[in-house]
């Protein structure tokens, strides 16, 4: 907010442990790949800058431990963030649940208008796969993913912080979608609306578990 | 007492002082200086209530003279009515400069900057002499006290008392305080004496063994020769008494114990004396490994993969003990299925592995976890590790107003970054050779003491930490608060301290991650130099109790709302719905009432023709009628001709039918006259002769009668005669 053209927003990785969270923001950070990077404790935050139609945005990305009993530590980093990612692992039908447990407590508890994109990861596993062979380490999908994201009015992505694919493109098209804080009217009314403590989408969304998982 | 509580008031006004003074001499924005002094004012108010109740607490412990007491409240209310309603500002302001001159006299270190202990030393000092002055009242006392507080005769007079809740007042004038380190040894007792006979059997022989292998070790060292090596220098007097008796040393020489924790244990002896002191080696809990290392768990896939990624495990010397490590971790997580498998944990066992072998590693860190309360933070919602947080943030507010407030205003809570430092006891960013010392103090003194830790490094960086923005914030306290600590000048001779065990033999034989060396005895005495009471502790427990409590019930509001919410929307989209219906089913009617308005018309402008119609035919009828009658007269006249004969052969016809049905009754009529009379006059006839005989029988009765009255009167004769 400090220059005309500089929109800071704040970014949370979300998803099961050892999906690749802190593995895609070392990518997009510092375009780098650790074959093991050790399990997060806590959060870490890092940042990055880059500019979209020339406008700078600074990413303030918490990386949050994936673990489930961490989860009591999460609510504080994704309560006012405009952005978040949930991330799976493609080769991992139970953290593509868990994606959808943490889109569904996104709708219900973060701001209303917060961006998400969800992020099927290690393409790189699968990339070199005959489409469709038996034996495919694949174990959700590309339609599911599609499927889940169209249903939710959610950002699509597959990507590997291994590889580097589609990384970039995931944070591009969240800037794309971030509003100018410069245009004013249109998102002072909806930050005001942010700001109201959200009772209203408890029950619509249609994720129920694993309804539709692909295991 | 009341001498010391104004000098301590004068102290606070001395650090109000300074914190007015200085926003004014920076750059800073009036308002926010405004802000920061309102908040640090409030602050100070709520440190020297905290404060109070330390001296209360001590009275109820020391002192149970009331008039003592009263005299010490009015004192303190005295202070207070002064600071709030004193309006000639003249008398603050010699108040203010007798304070400034009194803290100068104090003469307290000036590396420390911070509130606490400003206010402290020189409360510390005041104190003395009050005390000495009591003593010269009340013989005996100070003796007294330092037999209670040291378990020693009285030979250590020279050693002035203590009068604080903190611990022990050592010839530098600083002080001990050990009050963690009674109240740890104490849960421990107590968790031991819960146990059942045989379990304590089993640790007593565990203890036992640690014995043994302790003298063998010693024996092992003196017959090599004494090794002339300073670094390896070994005071076995000392040792041997904590591992003969640790609670026995813990009671009689808290002060001495804590001095050789803050040099730190000597490498050698690490593993048994951590044993010791927290009365983990026991046979049974080392069977019950045997035997659950051997079942699978759910969790292992999970360990597995964790520890191929944890740093410190790929690497070096750790690498032939992953198997350990793993076997440790995953016992657990069958032992404690409650809590299972937490992230972080390996960071706990490893220093644990490093000084032991597995099982015993294994019982340690069942007892970290469940007599030192460490499983409550890895349990899911992670309670513990929440309290701590609070804790800690609690702590840094009391010690450093301006830093909390920076890293308030920041925008940084201290789950942000110290949630690894907890969880993992410094070991997830910090180098091994300091986490293993910070292990030293926290065997002894607690999981509490890592709040020590935590706050030291935070006092240390705190001039730097100011000037940083939240993002250097979070980078620096997450990475780099250690740094404070490294050796950047090779010159620098860590090494004089002739009890330099940790940061030289770490460096040298254990595992050093980083090339840098650190002055580890430093950042521990610094870090054992923070004050840190149970008490406050426990304050701020149910401080942290009551703000969850709080949280919970208001989120059971929301949720409460939410579900009344979803439960309200779906009624409002029923009758969203039942109003959609209602307005489709009245469209429908008004164009009812619309098309019926209209075949109205129609049926008007129908109904307007047929009356037309009506009357035209109307008129055509009563035209014809008159017609008709006309034609009527004419063939009435016709018809009444020729009816009148024909009527009378009718009429004829008929009454020849019935005279002929007549005659036929008449006749009959007759015929039965006839039998009918004949019938009579047999009756008559009969009735003659039964008259006749009627009149004889009636004739023979009188003949009778008056033959009757003859004998009668012959009878009344004859009898009159008779009697006579």
């Amino acid at each position: 907010m400090n220059a005309k053209s500089s929109t800071s927003v704040k970014l949370v990785l979300l998803g099961e442990a050892a999906v690749g969270k802190s593995s895609l923001v070392l990518r997009f950070v510092s375009n780098d790949f650790q074959e093991n990077k050790e399990p997060t404790i806590g959060a870490a935050y890092l940042t990055q800058r880059c500019t979209i139609n020339d406008r700078t945005i600074k990413f303030d990305i918490w990386d949050t431990a994936g673990q489930e009993r961490f989860a009591s530590l999460a609510p504080m980093y994704y309560r006012n963030a405009q952005a978040a990612l949930v991330v799976y692992d493609i080769t991992k039908p139970q953290s593509f649940i868990k994606a959808r447990h943490w889109v569904k407590e996104l709708h219900e508890q973060a701001s209303k208008n917060i961006i998400i994109a969800l992020v099927g990861n290690k393409y790189d596993v699968v990339e070199n796969e005959e489409e469709g062979s038996e034996d495919s380490k694949r174990k959700v999908s590309i339609e599911e993913g599609k499927q889940l994201a169209k249903d939710e009015g959610l950002l699509f992505f597959e990507s590997s912080a291994k590889s580097g694919f589609n990384v970039n493109e995931i944070f591009m098209a969240i800037g794309h979608k971030i509003p100018d804080t410069s245009a004013g009217a249109a998102s002072v009314n909806d930050n005001r609306n942010s700001e109201r403590v959200d009772l209203t989408v408890n029950n619509d969304s249609p994720v129920n578990g694993n309804a539709n998982c692909g295991c | 007492m009341s001498k010391s509580d104004s000098e301590f008031e004068d102290t606070t006004f001395v650090d109000k002082k300074a914190v007015t003074k200085k926003p004014f001499s920076d750059d800073e924005d009036d308002s926010s200086d405004e802000d920061l002094l309102n908040k640090v004012n409030a602050k100070l108010k709520s440190l020297k209530s905290e404060y109070m109740d330390d001296d209360e607490e001590e009275e109820d412990e020391e002192f149970t003279s009331p008039i003592k007491r009263l005299q010490h409240n009015n004192d303190s209310k005295e202070i207070l009515s002064d600071d709030k309603y004193d309006d000639d500002m003249q008398d603050i302001q010699s108040q203010l400069d007798k304070a400034t001159i009194n803290s100068h006299q104090s003469g307290y270190p000036t590396e420390d900057t911070s509130a606490f202990s400003v206010a402290f030393s020189a409360r510390e000092k005041d104190a003395s002499s009050e005390n000495s002055s009591l003593a010269a009242k009340k013989p005996g006392f100070t003796s007294s006290f330092t037999n209670w507080l040291t378990g020693k005769p009285s030979n250590t007079s020279q050693q002035p008392p203590i009068k604080n809740g903190y611990g022990f007042q050592d010839e530098k004038g600083e002080i001990i305080s050990y009050k963690l380190l009674l109240s740890r040894n104490e849960g421990n007792q107590a968790c031991f004496n819960a146990l059942d006979a045989k379990e304590q059997e089993q640790i007593q022989l565990g203890t036992n063994t640690l014995k043994t292998l302790f003298n063998e070790f010693q024996k092992n060292i003196e017959s090599h020769g004494s090794d002339s090596n300073q670094s390896d220098y070994i005071d076995w007097d000392f040792w041997s008494l904590i591992i003969n008796d640790y609670n026995d040393c813990v009671a009689k020489d808290p002060v001495k114990l804590y001095r050789e924790l803050t040099n730190g244990i000597p490498s050698k002896l690490r593993g048994l004396l951590w044993q010791v002191m927290i009365n983990s080696k026991s046979y049974g809990l080392e069977d019950i490994y045997t035997s659950i290392i051997l079942e699978p768990s759910n969790h292992e896939k999970q360990i597995k993969k964790d520890l191929s990624r944890t740093r410190f495990v790929t690497d070096n010397s750790m690498s032939d003990k992953s198997d350990s490590l793993f076997n440790i971790i995953k016992a657990y997580s069958l032992f404690d299925s409650e809590v299972g498998y937490t992230q972080g944990m390996a960071f706990i066992a490893v220093p644990l592995l490093m000084n032991m072998n597995e099982s015993e590693a294994f019982c340690l860190m069942t007892k970290l976890m469940k007599v030192y309360g460490l499983r409550e933070f890895y349990l899911p919602d992670m309670p513990g590790l929440h309290l701590i947080l609070y804790q800690f943030e609690r702590l840094l507010e009391d010690m450093s107003p301006k830093l909390h407030l920076h890293l308030m205003r920041q925008g940084i809570k201290s789950s942000m970054y110290a949630s690894q430092w907890f969880l993992t006891m410094f070991a997830y960013k910090f180098p091994l050779d300091i986490v293993i010392r910070i292990f030293d103090v926290i065997l002894a003194e607690g999981i509490e003491s890592s709040l020590k830790f935590a706050i030291a490094l935070m006092m240390k960086n705190e001039d730097k930490l100011l000037q940083f923005n939240f993002d250097q914030l979070l980078e620096y306290l997450k990475d780099k608060l250690f740094e404070y600590y490294i050796i950047d000048d090779n010159t620098e001779e860590y090494a004089a301290n002739p009890f330099t065990f940790g940061a030289g033999s770490a460096n040298t034989n254990n595992v050093n991650n980083s090339a840098n060396s650190y002055r580890v005895n430093e950042l521990v005495q610094d870090a054992m130099k923070i004050k840190i009471l149970p008490m406050t502790l426990k304050k701020y427990e149910s401080e942290h109790e009551e703000i969850y409590k709080l949280e919970k019930e208001r989120e059971e509001e929301i949720e409460t709302l939410r579900t009344k919410n979803a439960q309200l929307t779906r009624e409002i989209r029923k009758l969203e719905q039942s109003y959609a219906m209602l307005n489709k089913e009245h469209v429908e009617v008004a164009n009812e009432m619309i098309q019926g308005k209209v075949n109205l018309a129609n049926l008007e402008d129908e109904n307007s023709d047929l009356k037309q119609e009506i009357s035209q035919l109307e008129e055509k009828i009563s035209e014809l009628e008159s017609e008709q009658a006309n034609q009527l007269k004419e063939i009435e006249e016709m018809t009444s001709e020729e009816g009148k004969s024909g009527d009378m052969i009718e009429k004829l016809k008929a009454k020849e039918e019935l005279d002929l049905d007549l005659e036929e009754e008449i006749r009959r009529t007759m015929e039965r006259n006839l039998e009918v009379m004949e019938a009579n006059r047999f009756l008559e006839e009969q009735l003659n002769n039964l008259d006749k005989q009627f009149k004889e029988s009636k004739r023979e009765y009188e003949s009778v009668s008056i033959e009757h009255e003859e004998l009668k009167k012959k009878w009344g004769i004859a009898k009159s005669f008779f009697s006579d």
